[in-house]
This record gives C-alpha cells, structure tokens and sequence, in this order.
C-alpha cells in the first residue's frame, strides 16, 4: 500500500513539473494532459491502441520484475525480445501455415530463453555482474538480428521488413477496426502466474529470500546460483513471448523491421515499467498499461495540443527521475 | 526522513525547471518562428472547427530526414495556406504507429490524409477499408480498386532520363566515356531508373553527334546490388565501377547507394581534387549536400508537389481515387537546382538536422562545382526536358521483364560485377 502511495505522489509530482516544462515550452498544460489521459478513453479504437502498446512493456516489465525480486539487475529484456520475434520471423519462414504460430512460441521462447542463460550461468558460477554481460548480450542480439532480418528473413516485395507471418497463424484483431488481438491477454496472464509463482511457490519464496537477503538465503540452504538461474530463465521466457507477439500479433504488418524499430527499446520501457511498478508483477501490469496509455496520448497531443512527438519522452524521463529518488530512498531505509 | 524525502523531491524539481527553462530559452532564441507558428495554430484547432484539416502522416524518421517527409510538409504546409486547411502532422515512430495514426486521422472527418511513403501501403489499405469516406492519398505507393484512395506515382524514367543525359554530356565533357548505374533490389520500380538512365545516355550521344559532329559511344554499366539498406554494398559496388573507368555514376539503392557518394568521393579526393569528376548523381530527394562537390545533381521526386496536388483535389471537391500519375510535365519528378538545395538545407536547419554554418558551406561547394560544368550541358538537359515535356520524346518504361531484357539488349547496357 506504501508503495502505492509512493508511485502516485512521484506520479503527482511528475505531472506536476511536466505542467511547468509544457507551459514554457509555449503548450497549453491544460490541453496537453486532456489529450493525454481523456482523449485515449474517448473511443474504443483508442483504449485498444493503448493496450496493444502496453502489451510487450507488461512483458519486459515482468523480466526485470523477476530480476529485482531476486535483487539482480536484469537489463536483458531488450536482447530477448529481438531472440524472440528472430524466432517468430523464423518459424514463418519454415511453416507457411498455422502451424507457424505453436512454433513461433517455441522458437522465439527458446532462443530468448539462450539468450538469457548465457549471463544467467556467468553470473551463477563466475560471478560475472550481470548489467554488464546482459548489456552486451543486448548488442549482440541487436546486430545478429538485424543481420538476418535483412539478409536470410528478407521480404523481397518491403525490402524494410522481413517475411510476414503466415495469414493463417497471425494473431488477428479481436475487435474488427482495432488493434487489440489475444497477445493482450496472453501478456495479462503471464503477469498474474508470475505474481502467483512469486507470492505462492517454493521458487518465488527462494528468488525473494535471495533478494531480500543472499547471506542469510545462502546460510538457509537456498543456493544463489539456483535464483540466478531460475530468475533469468522466467525472465528469458515472457520477454521471448514479447518479442513473438509483436511479429504475430501487430497488425497488420505481422513482421520484424529490418532495422528492428518494432522490438527496439521494449526491453527498456519494460524496466520502466518494473521501475514504476516497484517490482510488483502486478504493479508492472499497471504500471505498463499506463505506459501504453501514455504512447497513445502522445498520439492526441500531436493532434490536439501540437507538441513535438518527443515531448511525452521528457514526461516519461521527468517521471523516472522521481520515481529512482523514492527507490533510493526505499533502500536506505533498510 | 520525510523531510528529508521532501528536500530531495524538491532539489530534483528546482534543477529539472532549472535545466529546462535554460534548454528551452535557447531552442525560442534559435529558433523563434517555430514556436510562434505553433500557438496560433493550436488556438485555432479549439475555437474554430469548419475549417478543413489535412493530415500527413509522416515515415519512421519524421521531420528532418531532408527527405519525403520533409518535402511532403513543404507541400502540405503550402497547399494548407493555400486552401485554407489546418495542417496537423503526427510521427511514426515504428511501423506499428501507421496504422492508429491514420485511424485516428480518420475519425476527425478530415479533408485529406496523406500518408507519405510506400512502406504504409498495408496501413492505408486497412484504414481506407474501415473509414470508406475519407479520402486517402499515398505518396509512392500502390493501392488499387478503393475509390477512396489516391495512389501516387512518379515517372522515375523521366527523371532518369535527364540524370542519364548529363551523366553522359559531364562524362564527354571530361573526356570519359563511361557511365554506370547502381540499383537496389531487382523490382519492377527500379526497372524504370535504369531504363531511364540508359535511354538519356543514348540521347545525349546522338546530341553530341548532332552538335560537335563526333560519334562517341557510351559504356553503360549497371548493377543491381540486391538491397537497399547496405551502403558497404553499394561502396563496393562503385568502387568496382570507379575501376574499370566509369566517371559519373547514378545510385538508385536508397541507403546502400550511400556507399557510392562515399566512393565517389573518396576516390576524388585520393586524385586531390575538392569536386568530381568523378561523379555520382542522387536519387529521390535534393541529395547533393551529402558529399558537396561529388554529386552532380539528384533525380528528385517532387513529393511537395504530389501533396500540394492531392490536397488540391481534395480541397476542391474533386478528388477521385486511382493512380496519378506524375513525371515531368506535372514537375513531380526533377533534377535538383541550387534553389532546390537552399530550400531543402533551410527546412534541415528548421529541423535542427543541419547547422546553419554548414549550408552556406555547403551551397558555396555546389555552387562552384556546378559552374564547372558548361553552360551548355545544363541546356541540352532543358532541351531534353522539354521534349519529354512536349510529348515528343517518349521515355521507354518498361513493364515486364521480357521488356526490360529487350529495352537492355536495346540500350547497349552492361552487367558489373
């Protein structure tokens, strides 16, 4: 409940100061934070396109989540998903039919889930720090994806994309004439079993012994290594599902860009999204969907108060910034 | 501690306020029309709603790309004065923003929406299903049988054409007697550029046969390089050329063809020379700022034109959907100008993509370069134009690959590497 409280004040605060920043700027605030937070809710065309865009953050957010429980700073997400939608674009490439979807689950969830063993196993038996090997494991995903995303994958006919998922395994709208498809539903139910393994199984009792305290969960018998491990191989999955959902559930381009611009910086609003939701599964949910609420508001507020489409950036950047001061301050007290 | 949470809350505040207005101080004094154009037209919006309103929605990439979506504001925010529409602009910032974009365009009950570039063929496809009567235009793109979308199209092999005559006029001019053409992919699109190209080339000989009495015969190498985002391709594929002797090479590889300005002008600079020859020519957008110097001129798509058109018809109540068709008589496509290139560096500067120091430099370099070349090649350019324009000169388009093959074999054109 504290910490509900805290994320509102931050929330209050950072409207607070984004008020003032758009008022200078020559903005009506007034205006900006009506196209902002009313206009989205103001048609269902809207709300889905927030859901839709609150979608991957749930799930990248749940991998830093699980992460932060297990005190480690798993900034992987982002490798992951491209691991991921790799694997979506390769099982169209290898089924031309529904049979694409199972499999793209499969492979996408196995290499991200690779992706995510490789500083999983460093850090568990060679103490390698994980910011620094998951970074790094993120650039490497980055060029290798973009290599075969515009080399083996390409589509010959939109040379900036990659083949399209097969019609008959696409997601597809669930509402005709929006964007909202079952991956908003896949993403919701991965955060609520990731808040029932974290507050009710044996392995989410060990991976918050371990966070709260290694010394004393290691004198108890609960091997870090293990948490290491356990912590990064859910993480790997749900952001491997992030990224198969944006090839197979995105209308209606139902494929990768080959510069990656519809997986690039997922893994990055979903620690924002953890962050805000201060490592809650189901505060990440809210705190994503709120995320996805603020994309689409930048929409509107391009539309209706004219501001550059980079100035929700600076909002979100303001709110970060107050919420990390509450985080630091959660820590001292301990 | 609470006070103490409070004193840093409020610590972070003053310094993001402080930060900020320091930030913003500097963007009004650097650039104080942009804020000023932005208020009036924001009030507007809210207090009066009869007036029409044309949206553009732009690329991945926006505003600054001195590019299509730059050339699609030049002419939307023309046509809007004009016609007296509000412009209303939005971003994508990936390929999955196309399409609520355009929906939310739509619902607005707009006069136009422009959605500028191909890559949002699929989008506007779904859009135009769902919203039958509002009416689309796509820059580059085709979408066929929907009575409610404009499909916008550029005779590329005009433009080529002409880039093709002065590649060969520059090239004899220089005492060289090669040309070539690097392309991206193997599509029918760009069956047009070389077909084009080839056939101004061939013009251009049978000119200076008619005006210097000397029968020269061009080389003309081209290459299809097989992507459009690879400039290490495209270097390696000029730099082959550049080998066997070509002088001025058009690239019409979009990113990839990067790579030949690089070796053209890398190989320029390796003879000690500040300007070609050798040359190569751009492709889509006024391009000759990229290597000041060592691009001749650029085949531009005249985007700004195209938008200004269909918002015209749209305006008018005359809109219809189907193809139009733009080539050179309509001036959709063009080959660049010293004008051309100052208005693009002043919207790259209003963009904050190109620093005002740099344009003047960069339009001194051109303007030298370009009064290198005689006065007579940039006539025979015009006169080529205005055949075309005429209906006199019919530049040969080719459709299918048998016409390519045939068009080829007509040419005289020769595979590189």
């Amino acid at each position: 409940m504290r910490g509900f409280l805290d994320s509102l004040l931050s929330l209050a605060v950072a409207i607070a100061v984004g008020a003032v920043v758009a008022y200078i700027s020559g903005y009506n605030p007034l205006l900006v934070y009506y196209s902002m937070f009313v206009v989205p809710f103001t048609d269902v065309v809207y709300v889905t396109s927030a859901l839709a865009t609150a979608t991957p953050i749930i799930l990248t957010g749940l991998t830093f989540a699980l992460g932060l429980k297990a005190g480690l700073f798993n900034i992987g997400a982002e490798g992951q998903t491209y691991m991921g939608a790799l694997g979506a674009v390769i099982a169209s490439y290898l089924a031309a039919s529904a049979l694409a979807l199972p499999l793209s689950f499969v492979i996408g969830i196995s290499l991200a889930v690779a992706w995510a063993m490789v500083p999983a196993l460093l850090k568990a038996y060679r103490g390698v720090n994980e910011v620094v090997s998951t970074i790094m494991m993120n650039w490497i995903a980055y060029w290798l994806v973009i290599m075969e995303a515009s080399t083996t994958f390409s589509n010959p006919m939109q040379p900036s994309e990659t083949i399209k998922m097969p019609p008959s395994a696409r997601l597809t709208p669930l509402v005709p004439g929006t964007s909202l498809t079952a991956g908003f539903f896949v993403a919701v139910a991965a955060a609520l079993l990731v808040y029932w393994l974290l507050e009710r199984s044996v392995i989410g009792y060990e991976l918050t012994a371990a966070g709260l305290n290694p010394v004393a969960a290691r004198i108890a018998g609960i091997p870090q290594s293990r948490v290491v491990i356990y912590s990064f191989l859910l993480g790997g999955v749900t952001s491997g599902v992030a990224g198969v959902l944006q090839v197979a559930a995105m209308p209606p381009s139902y494929s990768l860009a080959t510069n990656l611009a519809n997986v690039y910086g997922l893994g990055l609003d979903g620690i924002t999204a953890a962050m805000l939701g201060r490592g809650n599964p189901l505060g990440t949910l809210l705190a994503a969907l709120f995320l996805g609420l603020m994309e689409e508001g930048a929409r509107h507020m391009q539309a209706l108060a004219m501001t550059p489409f980079e100035f929700v950036k600076v909002l979100q950047g303001i709110m970060i910034l107050v919420i990390a001061v509450r985080m630091l301050e959660l820590w001292r007290r301990r | 501690m609470n006070a103490k949470v409070l004193g840093i809350i409020v610590a972070v505040v003053v310094v993001i306020i402080a930060v900020s207005a320091i930030y913003l101080a500097q963007r009004g004094a650097a650039s104080p029309q942009t804020s000023a154009q932005v208020s009036p037209t924001g009030s507007a919006s809210t207090s009066s709603t009869s007036r029409g309103t044309i949206y553009v929605i732009y690329d991945i990439g926006g505003r600054g790309d001195l590019s299509f979506n730059d050339m699609a504001y030049l002419g939307a925010s023309r046509a809007a004065k004009d016609f007296g529409l509000q412009l209303v602009e939005l971003q994508s910032k990936t390929q999955d923003d196309y399409l609520p974009n355009l929906r939310l365009a739509a619902k607005s009950n707009p006069t136009l929406v422009v959605a500028v570039g191909f890559l949002m063929t699929d989008a506007v496809k779904e859009a135009a299903k769902e919203y039958p009567n509002v009416h689309f235009a796509i820059i580059d793109g085709y979408v066929p049988n929907m009575s409610n979308v404009l499909s916008i199209q550029f005779r590329e092999n005009e433009g080529s054409a002409l880039v093709g005559a002065l590649a060969a006029l520059t090239a004899y001019y220089f005492n060289c007697t090669k040309v070539g053409i690097v392309l991206g992919m193997d599509i029918p699109v760009l069956w047009k550029f070389e077909i084009g190209y080839a056939y101004g080339v061939r013009w251009a000989q049978r000119y200076i046969a008619e005006h210097f009495g000397k029968n020269v015969t061009f080389t003309i190498y081209y290459v299809y390089t097989g992507s459009f985002n690879d400039p290490a391709k495209g270097k390696q594929a000029a730099q082959a050329m550049l080998a066997q002797g070509v002088c001025v090479i058009y690239q019409a590889a979009g990113a990839t063809g990067l790579g030949v300005f690089d070796a053209v002008a890398e190989a320029g600079q390796a003879a000690g020379r500040t300007m070609g020859p050798p040359f190569a020519i751009g492709v889509d957008a006024d391009q000759d700022y990229i290597k000041p110097g060592f691009i001749l001129a650029s085949m531009m798509k005249r985007v700004d034109v195209a938008v200004y058109r269909a918002a015209q018809m749209a305006a008018s109540g005359n809109f219809s959907g189907g193809v139009l068709s733009l080539g050179l008589k309509e001036g959709g496509v063009a080959v660049s100008t010293l004008d051309d290139l100052n208005q693009f560096l002043q919207l790259g500067i209003q963009a904050g993509t190109v620093k005002a120091s740099d344009a003047q430099q960069i339009v001194q370099e051109v303007q030298q370069m370009r009064q290198s070349i005689p006065q007579w090649i940039w006539q025979a350019v015009d006169q080529l134009r205005q055949g075309i324009v005429s209906g006199e000169v019919q530049v040969p388009l080719p459709t299918t690959r048998e016409q390519l093959l045939q068009y080829r074999q007509q040419l005289g054109l020769v595979g590189s590497g």
